[in-house]
């Protein structure tokens, strides 16, 4: 029993980590610009694309891969940033809240059918697979593993820029108190283009995991961009430990749902337990870094 | 007094009434199709608009009311119950599952709001999806078949009529003022001794009720509903961008969103002289369009000069004003 | 106030003058109308069949120089018409709303899945104008006493007939596992079948549904390497098929044969090796020896379509061939004359012979059985037109 609820435990975090990677992209754009970025599920799609494609014209190890993705896809949140994000920077929230959907549903949309178009509408995965080992009973994913590793190296990389490069304390400042951050001389504007040049960049790699674990298709984005946002409401919105740590509870809770009350119940408790959180702690579990 | 009745614009309106009643009698029935779709998404837009538009609250999970409805409704059809006990019970559901999560979600603010409502689609889709014994599960539930595109055209002209009416006069009554308050800002508006709760909540469940009433004859026209239909996320974001792209202030934003959208849908996939290529990325025009419209016109097509200097021009410039005259148009948006 | 009673006039006119009034002509060609899933959560399966109907349409004016009317005691050319139902049911019965009264379509092709087909299928009924149904293939949809559509394939119940036919002969198999995705399609065929399987005498070791979009599927893989059956039977689309597979090679699960119901080229190059010896089923593959299999290669290798990838083809390609031979039998165009016809249709499709079951109105085809070996795809079941002996057990787990 204890090794069935180990294995279940550590299926739950694998799950979880892959989860909470392009979470924290999310959150970190929602509490530095107050947008809902619903085109984020895409781009995480577009990353798994490119390592697809890249993987078929090269058959390079996707983790080197990755290495190619992470630079292309921090120019592409640069990009997108400057094309749609910042006329509507600056508006008043309620304008904002609603230009931000309107803006970023309508990139999604535009995105998904154009992928279709361009490249079929048929699911696409990667062949690419490392044998698993064992300890003590307990099977251990050397291919999900790896991914934890990277994202939890990920996860202290960001933390420590946030902490100690200027960059990533004047997004913390940001975070803080937006007008006390351009007082004292912060350019937030260019600060705001980095943040989400970050953010997609994020999303990309999570993509690159995503289609090393299962498939991709054209349509896949926005049920996940629904369970990124699900994460960052859970964590608390511009918590590196807070996305984490949501992730990692809806992953637990699908998988300990799935084995004790059977499979179709798994995501239905994730959400449940997401409603819950957000009844109790409306801002989250976790206040911003 | 008689004089405040027979005014010609009334009189127009009355013509225009009489032609929607008579519709189905002079075209196709693929038009009376079309047409209920679009009054459906008037009804369900417009009553979005009431907690988006006048209180400011985006619920981006409107839709669940009619998933709601349309399930409620089914369980019970398919037991035999008659008709209009079942759209009864799926108006009552809608609305007391309304008033049972007001309370926990009013308590959130702007995004959270939106997102934690979009969050309960996904929830409840699930759950559709699991109580197989209860909802069918993802093999949803078979009504009995019928052909009713008639019936349910009228049934919804009726619902999108009275949805349009109450927004219309919600903005010059009190309630609606009340709602303009605590949407500029909520915290003055408490100050000023506006019970803010009980009028979101009551915003809140008031917009329930349109799709309690839609839900279920929808179920009732389409004769099958499962999870995925009723509260498929894609679906139920369909209904929020028709609004936001035709404009939040008014009650003439959602009817113009409505309509554009079914139009182009129609246009960019039966017009003949379009190359194909055009008809295959439909779905990208429509997306560009709705950034183009969030980018430059975020109040929606309702704001543009061209529509409001026409709407003006045809003597129908009252309709515009949301809620005081001297307030410019984007400042009540 | 004058201004706007000009505008309501003007508008009027407008309204009133797009409306087409239909004119009694001359029968001048023939109409085929249907929706397609082009986009939406079903565009997964559908290729270019949109491109193939066209295709199809072309060969049949250029090459056959259109389809014969008796009633006219010619050639008539055929016209086809497709739209986009988005993958929603509502979208799907306007446009066949659209297709029969605007369009005047003489004859309907279903559109893909059954829950879309479900609703779509009053429309022909209301109507009278003849459909076939290619893709769809719950039994409710048949069970409902419709008179004016048929569906080419048997209900999905039946879907792993051919496959269990073929293990019963071979008498290796004893114990097998069952996974279902929880759509209705995938649920009709796990439910159909388990019993199917225990009537033969297969132990059912194991069956657990999962819901679609199910990432981690540790719960049931411990539970399956518990059980250890000697083949594990997923019944499940792509996405659902390869994500479980990648995860049973990391959990060391080695039943003795891995069967998924649909599988397709993007199956086995997500999977690479993994996808090596697997079984499913299919529908047309090389090696068949029915029908006009000059047209149907012609018309593949024009569109450039790939039958290993796109199971549905040969459902669409048949349920097309069923108009062809429905129509030039038929005494009339006349919608009666034509569903008569249309009903009594037995024929030798690409896929086999093609008749109806005349109370319910399902088709003949079974799936084949399928394996996936060393990078094609080989039917293995049933014995007769098979093309590769079926390898069991897998020789790489």
């Amino acid at each position: 029993m204890l090794t069935v609820l180990a294995q279940l435990i550590l299926a739950g975090v694998l799950q979880g980590g892959t989860y909470a990677l392009a979470a924290f992209g999310l959150s970190l754009i929602f509490c530095i610009t107050e947008i809902l970025n619903i085109t984020h599920g895409e781009f995480l799609m577009l990353g798994g694309l490119v390592t697809y494609i890249l993987f078929a014209a090269t058959g390079l190890n996707p983790f080197l891969i990755l290495l190619i993705v992470i630079p292309i896809f921090i120019l592409v949140g640069f990009g997108y940033q400057k094309t749609f994000i910042k006329p509507i920077l600056n508006r008043p929230p309620r304008q904002l809240l609603f230009s931000s959907i309107v803006v970023t549903v309508g990139i999604a949309t535009a995105i998904e059918d154009t992928t279709s178009f361009i490249w079929g509408p048929t699911v696409k995965g990667v062949s690419f697979s490392m044998p698993a080992f064992t300890i003590g009973g307990v099977v251990i994913s050397s291919l999900r593993f790896s991914i934890l590793v990277l994202i939890v190296g990920l996860t202290v990389f960001l933390h420590f820029y946030l902490k100690k490069t200027f960059v990533g304390k004047a997004i913390r400042a940001i975070l803080q108190n937006r007008e006390g951050a351009t007082v004292i001389g912060i350019n937030v504007p260019r600060i705001v283009t980095v943040v989400f040049g970050i953010a997609i960049g994020l999303a990309g790699v999570a993509g690159v995991f995503y289609v090393l674990l299962f498939t991709i298709g054209p349509f896949i984005g926005l049920p996940l961009t629904i369970r990124y946002i699900a994460i960052v409401m859970l964590g608390g919105s511009g918590s590196l430990l807070g996305s984490l740590v949501g992730g990692l509870i809806l992953g637990v809770a699908e998988t300990f749902a799935g084995f004790f009350l059977g499979a179709h119940w798994s995501l239905s408790v994730a959400f449940f337990t997401l409603v819950l959180v957000l009844l109790l702690k409306p801002e989250g579990l976790f206040r911003h870094v | 007094m008689f004089k405040k009745i027979f005014t010609p614009l009334n009189g127009i309106l009355f013509i225009v009434l009489i032609g929607l009643l008579l519709l189905p009698r002079f075209v196709d029935p693929y038009w009376v199709v079309f047409s209920l779709l679009v009054f459906m998404y008037i009804g369900v837009g417009t009553s979005f608009n009431i907690t988006a538009g006048y209180l400011g609250y985006v619920n981006l999970g409107h839709y669940v009311f009619f998933g709601m409805s349309a399930y409620g409704f089914s369980m019970l059809y398919v037991k035999g119950i008659p008709f209009l006990i079942c759209m009864a019970v799926g108006v009552f559901t809608s609305v007391i599952f309304a008033t049972l999560i007001s309370y926990p979600f009013l308590r959130l603010k702007g995004g959270y709001f939106a997102l934690a409502n979009f969050g309960l689609i996904k929830l409840f889709e699930l759950v559709a999806s699991s109580l197989r014994d209860f909802t069918g599960g993802t093999q949803g539930i078979s009504l009995k078949p019928g052909y009713r595109p008639f019936e349910t055209y009228y049934i919804f002209l009726g619902v999108a009529l009275l949805t349009v009416l109450v927004c219309y006069w919600i903005p010059k009554s009190k309630f609606g003022l009340a709602l303009f308050s605590i949407r500029e800002d909520e915290e003055a508006a408490a100050a000023f001794g506006i019970y803010v709760n009980r009028y979101k909540m009551k915003a809140y469940v008031l917009s329930s009720v349109f799709p309690g009433l839609l839900g279920g004859v929808y179920a009732w026209y389409s004769a099958y509903i499962d999870p995925e239909t009723v509260f498929g996320t894609d679906k139920a974001l369909l209904p929020v961008t028709m609004v936001m792209l035709g404009g939040t202030g008014t009650f003439l934003g959602p009817i113009v969103g409505a309509i554009f959208m079914m139009i182009i849908e129609e246009v960019l996939w039966t017009a003949a002289w379009l190359p194909v290529w055009i008809k295959t990325l439909h779905l990208t025009m429509l997306g560009l369009i709705l950034a183009a419209v969030g980018i430059f016109s975020p109040g929606g097509f309702v704001t543009l000069t061209p529509f409001t200097k026409f709407f003006r021009w045809i003597g129908l410039g009252r309709f515009l004003g949301a809620s005081h005259k001297s307030l410019k148009l984007e400042e009540t948006f | 106030m004058r201004k706007t009673w000009f505008v309501l006039i003007l508008a009027m006119a407008v309204f009133f003058g797009t409306i087409q009034v239909s004119t009694a002509q001359d029968k001048k060609e023939i109409v085929v109308g249907m929706t397609l899933c082009l986009t939406g959560r079903f565009a997964v399966d559908v290729g270019p069949f949109d491109k193939m109907i066209k295709a199809w349409e072309n060969y049949v004016n250029k090459k056959q120089g259109g389809l014969y009317a008796k009633a006219y005691n010619k050639k008539l050319p055929v016209r086809t018409i497709i739209y986009d139902d988005k993958s929603d049911p509502a979208t799907a019965v306007k446009f066949y709303e659209r297709l029969v009264t605007v369009d005047k379509c003489d004859i309907l092709m279903g559109p893909k899945s059954s829950p879309i087909t479900f609703p779509v299928t009053s429309v022909p009924e209301k109507y009278h104008i003849p459909m076939v149904v290619s893709t769809a293939n719950t039994p409710q949809i048949f069970s409902r006493g419709f008179k004016w559509f048929v569906g080419v394939q048997q209900i999905s119940t039946a879907w792993a007939d051919h496959y269990l036919d073929m293990l019963e002969e071979e008498k290796q198999v004893k114990t097998i596992g069952y996974v279902a995705e929880d759509t209705p399609h995938t649920r009709e065929v796990y439910e159909g079948a388990i019993p199917n399987a225990e009537k033969r005498g297969f132990k059912t070791a194991f069956k657990e549904i999962a819901p679609a979009g199910t990432t981690d599927f540790t719960p049931i893989l411990l539970k399956l390497k518990a059980a250890d059956p000697d083949v594990i039977f997923v019944s499940s689309f792509t996405p659902f098929g390869v994500t479980f597979r990648k995860q049973t090679k990391e959990f060391g699960l080695k039943p003795r044969e891995w069967h998924f119901t649909h599988f397709d080229i993007s199956f086995s190059s997500a999977l690479g090796k993994d996808a090596n010896y697997v079984t499913g089923a299919h529908h047309w593959l090389p090696g068949l020896p029915f029908g006009n299999l000059k047209k149907f290669l012609e018309i593949m290798k024009e569109t450039n379509i790939d039958t290993e990838q796109y199971l549905d083809v040969g459902l669409h390609y048949i349920a097309l061939e069923v108009g062809e031979v429905a129509i030039e039998k038929a005494a009339s165009l006349k919608p009666d004359d034509l569903l008569k016809s249309l009903w009594a249709v037995n024929f030798e499709s690409i896929l086999g012979p093609i008749y109806f079951n005349q109370t319910q109105g399902y088709g003949s085809f079974k799936q084949f059985a399928a394996q996936y070996i060393d990078g094609k795809y080989y039917l293995i079941s049933p014995k007769k037109f098979a093309t590769h002996k079926h390898i069991y057990p897998n020789p790489t787990p």
